[in-house]
């Protein structure tokens, strides 16, 4: 039976090649014999040789398009030079399609010959999602033996590290970045000086409201809100425990522990009053429902002239926007949230070894470096200086002459998703000090109660799905003010008791306070 | 002893007579297997809970838990009605328009404007879901609408929130429907059409047939075959809707859920959040099972009144 | 059909003209909108004479003529060989099922009517493809995976033969001593030219418009990717650059036109389908009437 099985495929596999007129059979062979990495040029044959030596661990390069990096041999060279002698292994990157992500991420980590060997979980799956299945491995034994470093990182924030954490085992490295961001509003500065708006006193989103209103009672035509398809709120302001539908948080992250019902808290529900001063003043931009351009999206088209975001730093963020005019005029902002570290926060950026890893001790020492090594991690992020990058005089990093992120053959500049960004030049139109800042913001922002608890609604899956339906259908119209608030909210509230919302609270408690416990 | 030699001799001259018709098989049959069944194994994902680590094959296997997602919703009814209702409406309207539209593509004699014709009306079925659903909202944006401004406005009428408002979608579904596969279907049918014998309505002209009669006794009869196979065919997919159409087309408005939601829409949306490859082969499961039941019912009813007509 | 009723002729002369019309227009619009500047499009909307003319998108996507010209290549070198390799095993499989004699038929039209309804989903082809044959990142991911045969063209198919070539024709050939393979190319395959060109022309806009299988089974050799793989590169870039939300720091973005350059890729990708498929009508669908004619 399986002789017939094999012959039959062995018959298959002549015949799809043999239809096409197999243009390719040659080269493939041809390929097959090249030790993964392509080291291409050929310049230097003392690096090919070595190359073959040491495991090459493939890597998700995630990518706009998925096209290859034009400098990308180039750059891996330079990187795999120094990770052969300091980590024993070479790197090749795979290139994930944003816009295919989660297909192609799928297809990566199923085990096949291809899977990924080391992994930015970015935009990708939650960290309990992938441990539950199969797709990461812990890293507690690795990280003693090879990461020492990275571990000193997070020294005095081990709950930082422990957001990669699910039951006792660590499965993810968050990224080294800001890892408290409040929301933010920012307007263009012509508009606010026009309505003579005193940010000083806006704090809060009730306060953000009234400076909205004077915005638009100075600027009538103008839209200060941009609705649309993609949410322009995240509730930075509290702890929604790392779950993207915000199903059971905590409204007061500093002192409760009790799990809310996020759409019936307190916080919500004054979201929601704004969310109508908002609507009867014409502030939210028209056609919300169809505009699929998020927040700082319909600043840079134009389509509103105010915008909520979040961001570690209000002042950071207007500062680099001013320096290369990103919204077309000068924009001023101001931080309208608490700053918490939350779980949800700090999980958005991880990096994890797969369990298909040729070489996970190798992997980990790859990661080592990438957390610790300025110079391995510049590479990563900026590829090659005179290549891909410049440096000034004091040390600030640009694109070459005339290049832009789409051009520049490596990267667009600086980015959360690297291992370790902070230990990189910084980049044009950065403060000087940015990394200091950011470290400094990390230290002082309050830490959730919850900070480093990683909930798993695996045994509620149900439920979250018809929630997810829920959510999908009544929250959009809400936030973007298309239908009566007051009769639409209590409908939407109701389906979401009958689609379980109560049960994945229940759970979410049960857990928290299970962990809590055994924090202590 | 005879009798089996005699048996073994049919056999061997039917083999005799029909080898060449297997061998052409074939490449097909090899093809289908690798593409098609021996990715099947796939369909125990259904009742899996899978762990890529330890592989597909040896993960635990979780009886039915995968399919309760889709019942566990108040949505469950309105997606099914929607998915059939829909179907429906697109298997008849769909393939009546069709045949008509094919019938005046043979009708028409000048040639520039038949050629013309078989090209242009494929265009709208070479656009992609996402260009369509801009050439829709440029018609029913609410603020710069075509029907909004160029219609309703001169007529006096009150602008429509088109992406608000359910009741008008069964109809704006079905009419994008047919603007984009009314090509493709016609020219399938419009292929059998012209290969019709031109002397069988010879035919019926001598003996005194008009256009209808012409159309009912020469080509009706001729097409039979082909849209009996393609209803059947359609009734296979019966639990499927094109994502593209009842996702983007409506701007994935939660307003149009009561007419726009189908089984397809509600699992991508149920399952937005986790990655759930158990759940959603678990729909495509239950799609296929009751697709398949459903056509060999219509296959049981054609053959039971016209065997040749059947597609089995 | 021979017509002599001249109000039935005109009603089909019109009716053909609103068909066209109403697929026209909205294709009109589209090209409308790839030459009406951003703003135009996202204050006023979509109109079929744009007030405010603007090349900007097209000027974006001349920078990247070479990829793209590159692209319609491997598109057409997909197409082609996919769509030869296709008729072959369509034709061969639908024959056979046509002849009602064939013991087995059921069977056998069971076995290819199954594979229309169930599948095993993307993670268990893509495990099939990569695993058992390692088709990733060559020419034949991008052919052979779920577009070589199609269940529906050949069933399709069949049923033209069954209805459209007589039994006796068939017969009358073998009687004088020709054998299958004789009775398929001389015979069947003549008289098969209307569905023949409609099977070359659905499955050429199928290779055409697929862009599926670029995604799965090229990863690293994306020079392999067809047009719709490219197009799609472009676009999702732009998108990308406009709405990039986490770093302020790039490029001035609001100079690229989202919209619009969404509309002229469409118009970009659907004009060789238009420039091939007279080729298909002159080869196929004329021949055999005038064939008939002729007959």
């Amino acid at each position: 039976m399986k002789k017939t099985l094999s012959l039959l495929l062995a018959a298959a596999m002549t015949l799809p090649l043999a239809a096409c007129g197999s243009p390719d059979a040659g080269t493939d062979d041809g390929r097959a014999q090249q030790p993964g990495t392509e080291t291409g040029a050929g310049a230097e044959n003392s690096s090919s040789s070595k190359a073959g030596e040491y495991p090459v661990l493939r890597y998700n390069m995630i990518s706009v398009t998925g096209d290859q990096r034009a400098k990308e041999a180039e750059v891996i060279e330079a990187i795999n030079v120094i990770l052969r002698e300091k980590a024993h292994a070479e790197i090749e990157p795979v290139y994930v399609n944003f816009a295919e992500m989660q297909q192609q991420m799928n297809l990566l980590l199923t085990g096949g010959s291809d899977s990924l060997d080391f992994f930015s979980s970015f935009w990708y799956q939650p960290v309990s999602t992938m441990v539950s299945n199969g797709q990461v491995m812990p890293l507690d034994d690795l990280m003693a033996e090879y990461g020492q470093e990275t571990a000193a990182l997070f020294d005095g924030m081990e709950e930082v590290l422990d957001c990669g954490r699910v039951g006792d085992q660590l499965y993810g490295i968050p990224t080294i970045t800001a890892w408290a961001v409040p929301n933010i509003y920012f307007c263009q500065e012509a508009d606010s000086e026009a309505a003579g708006v005193d940010w000083s006193t806006v704090t809060d989103l009730d306060s953000t409201t009234e400076a909205i209103l004077q915005l638009k009672e100075a600027n009538p035509d103008h839209y200060y809100i941009p609705g649309s398809t993609e949410a322009y709120w995240i509730p930075k302001g509290i702890d929604y425990l790392g779950d993207q539908n915000y199903l059971g948080v905590l409204t007061d992250p500093e002192n409760s522990t009790t799990v809310e019902n996020y759409y019936e808290s307190e916080y919500f529900l004054n979201l929601m009053e704004n969310v109508k001063i908002w609507q009867e003043h014409d502030v939210i931009c028209p056609d919300p429902m169809s505009n699929t351009t998020p927040t700082a999206g319909c600043m840079r088209v134009g389509i509103v002239s105010g915008s909520t975001g979040y961001n570690w730093s209000a002042e950071e963020y207007v500062n680099e926007a001013n320096a290369i005019q990103d919204f077309g005029g000068t924009v001023v902002g101001t931080e309208i949230s608490p700053r918490y570290i939350t779980t949800g926060n700090v999980t958005t950026y991880m990096w994890h070894i797969s369990p298909f890893c040729k070489d996970p001790e190798a992997a980990m020492r790859v990661l080592n470096l990438l957390y610790t090594d300025p110079e391995v991690s510049t590479l990563f992020t900026y590829g090659l200086e005179g290549v891909t990058y410049t440096l000034d005089e004091n040390n600030v990093a640009d694109y070459m002459e005339g290049e832009n992120n789409l051009t520049s053959g490596w990267s667009g500049g600086p980015s959360y998703i690297v291992p370790n960004s902070t230990i990189c030049p910084v980049w044009k139109g950065q403060s000087p000090d940015v990394h200091e800042r950011i470290a400094e913001s990390n230290q002082s922002a309050k830490k959730s109660i919850a900070l480093g608890f990683v909930c798993d609604l695996e045994p509620v899956s149900d439920q979250v799905a018809a929630c997810t339906n829920v959510i999908a259908q009544y929250y959009l119209p809400l936030m973007n003010g298309v239908v009566d608030i007051d009769t639409v909210l209590p409908k939407f509230q109701e389906e979401l008791h009958n689609a379980g919302i109560d049960d994945i609270i229940a759970c979410k408690q049960e857990q928290l306070d299970a962990w809590l416990a055994s924090k202590q | 002893m005879k009798n089996r030699s005699a048996t073994k001799n049919r056999i061997g001259r039917k083999l005799k007579r029909y080898w060449p018709l297997y061998v052409m098989l074939l490449p097909g049959a090899v093809y289908l297997i690798i593409n098609n069944y021996l990715p099947m194994f796939g369909l125990m994902i259904a009742f899996k809970k899978v762990n890529y680590e330890v592989g597909i094959f040896r993960s635990d296997w979780v009886g039915l838990s995968n399919f309760k997602f889709i019942f566990a919703t108040n949505d469950a009814f309105v997606m099914f009605r929607n998915t059939f209702l829909y179907n429906l409406a697109f298997i008849i309207l769909g393939n009546s328009f069709a045949l008509i539209v094919a019938i005046a593509l043979d009708t028409v004699r000048k040639r520039f404007l038949k050629n013309t014709a078989q090209v242009i009306i494929l265009l709208p079925y070479l656009l992609s879901m996402v260009i369509v659903t801009y050439v829709v909202f440029a018609f029913l944006s609410p603020g710069n609408g075509f029907v909004n401004n160029s219609l309703l406005a001169p007529l006096g009428m009150d602008p429509v929130e088109w992406y608000n408002d359910p009741r008008p979608w069964p109809v704006i579904l079905t009419i994008v429907y047919l603007w984009m596969n009314f090509g493709y279907t016609s020219i399938l049918y419009y292929s059998t059409l012209i290969g019709i014998d031109k002397s069988l309505y010879e035919a019926a002209v001598m003996d005194g047939a008009g256009v209808l009669k012409q159309i009912t006794y020469v080509t009706l009869p001729c097409m039979k075959n082909t849209m009996i196979i393609m209803i059947i065919l359609a009734v296979g997919r019966i639990c499927y809707t094109d994502f593209g159409l009842f996702y983007q087309v409506p701007m994935h408005s939660g307003m149009l859920y009561s007419t726009t939601q189908t089984i397809d829409t509600f699992v991508y949306r149920a399952l937005l959040e986790q990655n759930s490859i158990g759940r959603s082969a678990a729909a495509g499961f239950l799609q296929s099972v009751l697709g398949f039941i459903l056509v060999m019912a219509a296959n049981a009813l054609v053959s039971r009144f016209d065997k040749e007509s059947a597609l089995i | 059909m021979i017509i002599k009723s001249k109000a039935f002729y005109t009603t089909a002369y019109v009716f053909v003209i609103f068909l066209i019309l109403i697929c026209v227009i909205p294709f009109w619009l589209l090209i409308a909108g790839s030459v009406t500047s951003e703003a135009e499009l996202l204050v006023h909307g979509y109109a079929l004479i744009p007030k405010e003319v603007s090349f900007s998108a097209f000027e974006f996507l001349w920078q990247m003529k070479d990829g793209i010209l590159q692209a319609y290549l491997m598109s057409i070198v997909i197409s082609v060989t996919g769509v030869s390799a296709s008729l072959v095993l369509t034709t061969l499989f639908a024959y056979p099922l046509s002849r009602k004699d064939l013991p087995g038929r059921n069977a056998i039209s069971l076995f290819l009517f199954i594979t229309m309804l169930f599948n095993g989903g993307l993670v268990p082809t893509y495990f099939v493809y990569t695993r058992l044959f390692h088709i990733k990142d060559t020419l034949a991911g991008m052919i052979v995976p779920s577009l070589l045969m199609n269940a529906f063209l050949v069933i399709m198919m069949r049923t033209y033969i069954t209805s459209s070539i007589p039994d006796e024709i068939l017969e009358a050939a073998r009687v004088d001593g020709a054998g299958e393979f004789r009775c398929l190319l001389a015979i069947v395959l003549p008289l098969s030219k209307p569905i023949l060109g409609t099977v070359a022309l659905m499955t050429f806009i199928a290779y055409w418009n697929n862009w599926t299988n670029g995604i799965y089974y090229i990863q690293q050799k994306t020079e392999l990717h067809g047009i719709q793989n490219y197009l799609k590169r472009i676009m999702d870039s732009a998108t990308m650059l406009q709405q990039q939300l986490a770093s302020s720091i790039n490029m001035d973005t609001r100079s690229i036109p989202t919209i619009g350059m969404r509309m002229a890729l469409a118009v970009i990708a659907v004009i060789p389908v238009l420039a091939v498929y007279p080729f298909f009508q002159k080869s196929f669908v004329q021949g055999i009437t005038i064939g008939s004619v002729k007959g």
